[in-house]
């Protein structure tokens, strides 16, 4: 077994060992998972930004045309 | 202010420039009209094939904005749709506006970490912005949270396509085929392209006619065109590759 197999496997044992506590138990679990996906997103350098390239086109367009 | 002695061209550019500047739709019909008219007279003008192509496209954009504010107005009207959330992000990327749905769906997660949607819908944008490392750590952290989630499985699928490593795709859109939902014919779709990218392409024909036959079945005959499109693609593909194949070797 290796570590990508525990988690689905603990899941399953404590969704059954504390049934009533589930929900509250997933819940937590999920935001502490969240929480480090995000930080984790945040921390990654961002890829050149499609927005400024949207833009760039747009003044490219107008500023480079060539009007008849 | 328009000068009476404009020519045709010289009307038509104006226009361009008006319906770029003003987005006034009545300038673009004109426009559209007056470049069909000097195109259909001079149809090897480069110029003009230049600049109708631009006025398109400047419509075209203005059109997929509208449908993004459909997209938004339909996800507050009606929050449990995913269907809205897949559009706007196809709309977004087509704009080039993937940072407008990936801020927005880290927020929709740091709010709702326990749902497993905004994890698939972070995901997409990642996935649809080029941005495969992130979409590969969203999926990895959605599935710590739902390891058999099918939606996450079906990105994963799609990232791995879109990361070159196709077999390992098929063999997701295999599993899907084997246990999925019998009227999603997604896997088929993406199976098909896969193949053909991969040079399989008696495999891709056969993912077409599985396609085409469920279509004829279920009364959608209007759905069997781009499929048969698609085959008469990748057989011109075998023909060119080998011109004493017929396409219908199996």
């Amino acid at each position: 077994m290796n570590g990508e197999d525990v988690t689905p496997r603990m899941w399953q044992e404590l969704s059954a060992l504390a049934p009533d506590r589930w929900p509250a138990i997933r819940r937590a679990v999920a935001a502490r998972i969240a929480a480090d996906l995000l930080a984790e997103l945040d921390g990654l350098p961002r890829s050149a930004s499609l927005l400024d390239l949207e833009r760039q086109r747009r003044a490219g367009q107008v500023a480079h045309r060539e009007v008849a | 202010m328009t000068n009476p002695a404009e020519t045709l061209r010289q009307k038509a550019s104006r226009l361009l420039d008006e319906y770029n500047a003003l987005h006034d739709e009545s300038a673009y019909a004109e426009a559209k009209r007056a470049y069909q008219q000097l195109l259909a007279e001079d149809p090897d003008d480069a110029g003009l094939h230049l600049e109708y192509g631009m006025l398109q496209d400047w419509h075209g954009r203005r059109s997929i904005r509208a449908a993004v504010a459909c997209y938004e107005r339909a996800i507050e009207l009606d929050p449990g749709q995913d269907a809205p959330h897949f559009q706007l992000t196809h709309s977004r990327a087509a704009l080039n506006e993937t940072e407008h749905v990936i801020d927005l769906y880290k927020k929709r997660l740091a709010a709702a970490p326990d749902q497993i949607r905004e994890y698939r819908f972070l995901a997409r944008a990642y996935l649809y912005a080029g941005a495969r490392e992130e979409a590969g750590k969203v999926i990895a952290a959605g599935r710590k949270l739902d390891p058999g989630d099918y939606g996450l499985l079906e990105l994963e699928a799609e990232l791995l396509d879109a990361s070159g490593r196709k077999q390992a795709a098929l063999a997701i859109w295999q599993t899907f085929k084997q246990r999925g939902d019998p009227e999603n014919l997604e896997p088929y779709y993406m199976s098909a392209f896969a193949l053909e990218a991969m040079g399989r392409y008696q495999e891709a024909i056969a993912e077409w006619r599985y396609i085409i036959d469920w279509h004829e079945a279920h009364d959608h005959a209007i759905h069997t065109e781009w499929p048969k499109e698609m085959i008469a693609g990748i057989e011109a593909k075998i023909a060119a590759a080998d011109p004493s194949a017929d396409g219908t070797r199996s």
